[in-house]
């Protein structure tokens, strides 16, 4: 159990920083979050949204949201676009739409003009959403894969908890699986990104609100989304391996596989697909094995196989490395 | 039931889960939700040892002890569970966010800050104006153990024989002297990763964004490494990571409703504090040392430019543009480890390679909606990367021998490096239209163009192929089915086809030999899965049932078949070779099929309001077929075997949620998880090859794990959580199992075995909140 005094040093150093440019901002007194979800509560009763609170129990919580902070001119609650009347009332209608009727006949169905969730056409949803939320990663929404599948924005984002959970490593993975359900079995392989402890989220890899690339990545390819984190393999080498080069996917499965270290299948059949030249020419049974007949080959088989001395598979830079063995 | 029997009843499960979704769709109705995507398990999880939200909402200290029975690396390998015994529980969160009037906000939080893995994180600022951060991850990653190698120094990067060591050619022969001498050592990875980010609105259209990171390496992972006398001496040795990846990256946006634009750098450096490793050859006392290179330090620089224009509502035009630089300068290693630097031969022709690729990227989309039920999406991406890497010839020296030829003199080990450019071009067209009131229909069509070229004086513009072109054809429906089903099913195709094959290609190798002229050693009628033309074709259907107010249903069934597609090698005309080569297979060798299936099924009951139950079912399933002839460049039919592969596995998953009405203070929940995975290896070998070869064993996993954990309000100020884990692997893998460090005459192995586990790890720990 080691942390680096470096690591201390930089984070202790951030807090202060943090803390001395915390007290920069408005000069109103700040209401700590000491007060929880009571004084959320308390707060959601007291005005603002208590004509929908009464009625919508559950939803007090988006008091403690970023949509809730007044003092930023953007967010909803600021804007006050309800048309109530009252300012003071049911600011929910700056997303939710002209909620007049609704306020006179709450009993009534179909009567708030934009509904989140199931309930109604995406489209409307995330045109709500949109008003404000079109820049950034959001650029290339229109016509994204999850668009395409009229994925609503509210489908993946909880609006009203005070903590989205597609917005944290530890829990996004399963939001993302209720659809990725395959995806959800594969990291239950044996061998697999450190997604289960919430060190990897899908987004590492993923741009969910869609980009130009094939599976919505994040960067402009394959490589250069996996070479976030392991640039060791980005090069340019002397001596490339053209799949590793072509496309990390070609031999690795990356949302987890049973031959480790998550290939698609294993060495050295899955060399053998490309290389028919010499020894990778050679079939490898079951005889290779201790007491078989062709136990000379073993030494092609056992252990990390083709890699055993073709170790370079991502290529290498040394001079005398053109067989990727040094 | 043997592997053919599954497969056909696999195929007989997607015929008819697809037949029953189509017979179903004409059977639409009015209903309410178009949405597909549904989510029927967002409030519970299936994961996570304890999803609790309030971990990221509310303030608390958490402290407590927890321990784990046995020591299991795979078990461990990202938690940081991986040793026996106790272990503290502690974390922490801190919040202020919920001023209405007051924009200011922070957070620090804490997790698992008792284990090896551990993060830390801190964010603060002005909402609307500023905001700063900080995050740290400490990630640990055990590789392996046990684990047993010969040499001192394991760890570092200079590896000597123990004092006494008899060098001896050969495994089997010097068993003896390798088996006294064997040490146990585990293999273990640890990042240390920074975030530090800054961002901030200069007003309504500005805004901007400067990130770093920084991810730190250390520890020792596993290699090969050829050595002793004969090519065929090798070993698995562990080799010392000391490296740091750094990443700056900045933005500029500006913002309006009716364009979004910005511009950024990127800065990407790959430091790597170890150029090489040595090791004492255990097999060679003349080649006494053997050296291997480390991934060379790398830069990459990259511009960016985003910009989207909506025309109207409907109408929007968005865009891309990239150009990226990545470099590599790091000076050469010599030939040879056992002559001095400037020895007669021992010095490439560079110092230094002075790699360089130059990527170039523009993509264009416009999406429009031409009439009220219409939607398109017209695309074009250019993608170029243009490999500017000098090329030379070097010396092959599979090994540090002490023989390197004179003055570095060109013969038939010598190579020369091969850069491979490309150039993409990809034009797509997509719509979807509401044939019938929440009916949908969509179809979508694909052109890739990718030409490769290798630029040198020697072989201009050669490539295994100069270009490929890659078709893809799509059409999908979905609509309602009564007023509780919704159903979805699609079909591509895609094809891809491409120029004759150059039989002097250098894919196969990577390399040129200059002195040879050709570089024809692989057989001339393999096909490469990178290049080959094939035909897919590929169907998905799925399926949300609203069972009840308390049962939802979600099925699905996805299956794709990829055959080769290459023309009759058995006729090769090819203006680069200097006589035909006669007697090809007639079928093409390589890749000759790939396929995948995958069915799931989701349930969740809710049969109370406080009772949350779900269950799942997935088979993946993916297999490939390959065809080879044994021996160079052989063209006797009866060299030819085949080997199919298939890996199958089982997820079984169930799990609840419980807060007793009774106990109001108490929630409780568990998951148990079921994963069972097989590799299935079948060869076929021709008359030919002798001794004829057999399928090989089954590699195998099966993996349990179940989750409990309960949540005790004690009072307003505490609660207490317990948590208990069981986690059992069982594995087999014909490549460790039944295998010794000295098993095999030409490869010294480690000893390591497929993993195997039994874990249960217990935790108690207070919550003290709302301090």
């Amino acid at each position: 159990m080691k942390i680096p005094r470096k690591i201390i040093r930089a984070f202790v150093s951030c807090l202060s920083l943090l803390a001395v440019l915390g007290t920069m901002g408005p000069a109103q007194a700040q209401t700590a979050g000491k007060e929880g979800a009571n004084a959320a509560r308390t707060r959601a009763e007291s005005g603002e949204i208590k004509p929908c609170i009464e009625c919508h129990e559950g939803y007090y919580g988006i008091t403690r949201t970023k949509h809730a902070v007044k003092g930023d001119a953007r967010t909803p609650m600021a804007k006050g676009t309800s048309l109530t009347g009252n300012p003071e009332d049911a600011m929910c209608g700056s997303c939710h739409g002209d909620l007049t009727e609704h306020l006179k006949t709450p009993r009534k169905a179909g009567l708030v003009p934009v509904v989140f969730g199931n309930k109604a056409p995406s489209d409307q949803q995330n045109e709500a959403c949109l008003n404000c939320h079109q820049n950034g990663s959001r650029t290339h929404w229109q016509g994204s894969k999850h668009d395409q599948t009229k994925t609503a924005c509210a489908s993946c984002h909880r609006l009203h908890a005070t903590k989205d959970p597609v917005l944290v490593a530890e829990t996004q993975a399963s939001v993302c699986f209720s659809c990725h359900q395959d995806r959800r079995a594969a990291l239950h392989r044996v061998s697999t990104h450190p997604t289960k402890t919430g060190f990897f989220a899908c987004s590492s890899c993923h741009q969910p609100h869609g980009s130009p690339t094939k599976a919505s990545l994040q960067k402009n390819s394959v490589n250069e989304t996996c070479f976030q984190c392991h640039a060791q393999f980005r090069g340019p080498f002397l001596w490339e391996h053209r799949s590793a080069q072509d496309d990390c996917t070609n031999c690795h499965d990356p949302h987890g596989t049973n031959n480790a270290p998550m290939l698609k299948t294993r060495m050295p059949y899955l060399c053998q697909q490309c290389h028919n030249t010499g020894h990778g020419s050679t079939a490898f049974g079951a005889e290779v094995f201790p007491g078989g007949p062709s136990t000379g080959n073993l030494q092609r088989v056992a252990g990390s196989s083709c890699t055993n001395c073709h170790m370079k598979v991502h290529g290498t830079n040394h001079p005398s490395g053109a067989r990727l063995q040094r | 039931m043997n592997q053919d029997k599954l497969i056909t009843l696999r195929r007989r499960a997607i015929g008819v889960a697809v037949a029953s979704a189509l017979a179903a769709l004409g059977n639409g109705t009015a209903f309410a939700d178009p949405v597909m995507t549904a989510r029927l398990f967002k409030d519970t999880d299936i994961l996570f040892r304890d999803a609790d939200m309030s971990r990221w909402s509310d303030n608390y200290v958490e402290l407590g002890v927890g321990n784990n029975t046995q020591p299991g690396y795979r078990f461990g390998q990202f938690s940081g569970l991986k040793d026996k015994g106790g272990f503290p529980i502690a974390g922490f969160n801190w919040i202020s966010r919920d001023s209405g009037n007051d924009a200011r906000y922070w957070q620090v939080f804490g997790s698992t800050l008792g284990l090896d893995s551990r993060k830390l994180q801190a964010e603060g600022g002005v909402q609307g104006s500023w905001n700063a951060s900080i995050n740290y991850d400490q990630l640990s990653k055990s590789l392996t153990s046990p684990t047993y190698f010969i040499h001192n120094g394991l760890g570092t990067s200079n590896l000597t024989l123990p004092a006494g060591f008899a060098i001896n050619n050969g495994v089997s022969t010097n068993a003896a002297n390798l088996n006294a001498v064997m040490k146990k050592f585990d293999l273990e990875q640890n990042r240390d990763i920074l975030r530090i980010g800054f961002s901030g609105l200069a007003n309504s259209n500005w805004d901007w964004k400067v990130s770093f990171r920084e991810d730190r390496r250390d520890g020792t992972r596993l290699t090969g490494l050829p050595t002793g006398v004969g090519s065929a001496k090798s070993m698995l040795i562990p080799y010392q990571i000391d490296d740091k990846t750094s990443i700056v990256d900045a933005i500029l946006s500006y913002n309006t409703k009716q364009a979004q634009f910005s511009v950024g750098y990127s800065y990407s450096k790959f430091q790597n504090n170890l150029t090489s490793f040595s090791v004492a050859n255990p097999f060679d006392a003349v080649d006494a040392t053997q050296r291997m290179s480390l991934a060379p330090s790398n830069d990459y620089h990259q511009v960016n430019a985003t910009g989207a224009y909506n025309f109207s509502k409907s109408t929007r035009l968005m865009s891309k543009f990239s150009y990226s630089i990545a470099s590599q300068n790091d000076a050469f290693l010599p030939y040879s480890a056992n002559l001095g630097v400037g020895a007669a031969g021992n010095v490439p022709p560079r110092a230094s390679l002075d790699g360089k690729v130059v990527k170039t990227l523009l993509d264009v989309a416009l999406t429009t909606k031409p009439v009220d039920k219409m939607n398109l999406k017209l695309a074009y991406q250019y993608h170029n990367s243009d490999n500017r890497t000098p090329v030379a010839n070097y010396l092959y020296i599979s090994r540090d021998n002490d023989v390197v030829p004179a003055g570095g003199a060109i013969n038939t080990g010598s190579r020369r490096n091969a850069p491979l450019s490309t150039r993409e071009h990809i034009f797509s067209l997509d719509g979807d239209y509401e044939i019938a009131p929440k009916t949908i229909v969509r179809a979508g069509i694909e052109r890739k163009n990718v030409h490769y070229s290798m630029k040198d004086a020697q072989y201009e513009n050669h490539a295994d192929r100069d270009y490929t072109n890659t078709d893809k054809f799509s059409l999908e429906l979905r609509r309602p089915i009564g007023t509780d089903v919704l159903g979805n099913v699609g079909y591509s195709h895609t094809q891809r086809r491409g120029s004759e094959y150059d039989k002097n290609a250098y894919f196969r190798n990577t390399y040129w030999n200059p002195a040879v002229g050709t570089n024809n050693t692989n057989n001339p009628a393999m096909r490469s899965f990178l290049y080959q033309d094939f035909d897919e074709d590929r169907i998905r259907a799925s399926g949300n049932w609203t069972v009840s107010e308390t049962v939802t249903v979600q099925a699905g069934a996805d299956t794709f078949r990829r055959r080769a597609a290459d023309k009759n090698c058995g006729t090769i005309v090819d203006a680069n070779l200097a006589a035909a080569i006669a007697g090809l297979p007639d079928t093409c060798l390589g890749r000759t099929l790939a396929d995948g299936t995958n069915l799931s099924l989701d349930a969740q009951w809710q049969p109370e309001e406080n009772l949350t139950t779900f269950a799942f079912y997935n088979l993946g399933d993916t297999g490939t077929k390959q065809r080879s002839r044994q021996g160079s460049t052989a063209i006797l039919a009866n060299l030819e075997w085949t080997a199919n592969l298939l890996n199958r596995d089982h997820t079984l998953g169930l799990g609840m949620k419980w807060q007793p009405e009774d106990w109001e203070k108490w929630d409780v929940g568990g998951t148990y998880v079921f994963n069972s995975g097989v590799g299935k290896t079948s060869i076929s070998t021709g008359t030919g090859i002798a001794p004829a070869q057999t399928n090989m064993p089954d590699n195998w996993s099966k993996l349990h794990t179940l989750q409990l954990f309960a949540k005790w309000d004690y009072s307003k100020q505490i609660t207490w959580r317990f948590n208990y884990i069981y986690e059992n692997l069982k594995s087999a893998d014909w490549a460790y199992d039944n295998l010794t460090a000295t098993s095999d005459a030409n490869v010294l192995l480690n000893g390591q075995t497929a993993p195997r586990s039994s874990n249960h790890v217990f935790g108690v720990s207070a919550v003290i909140k709302h301090w």
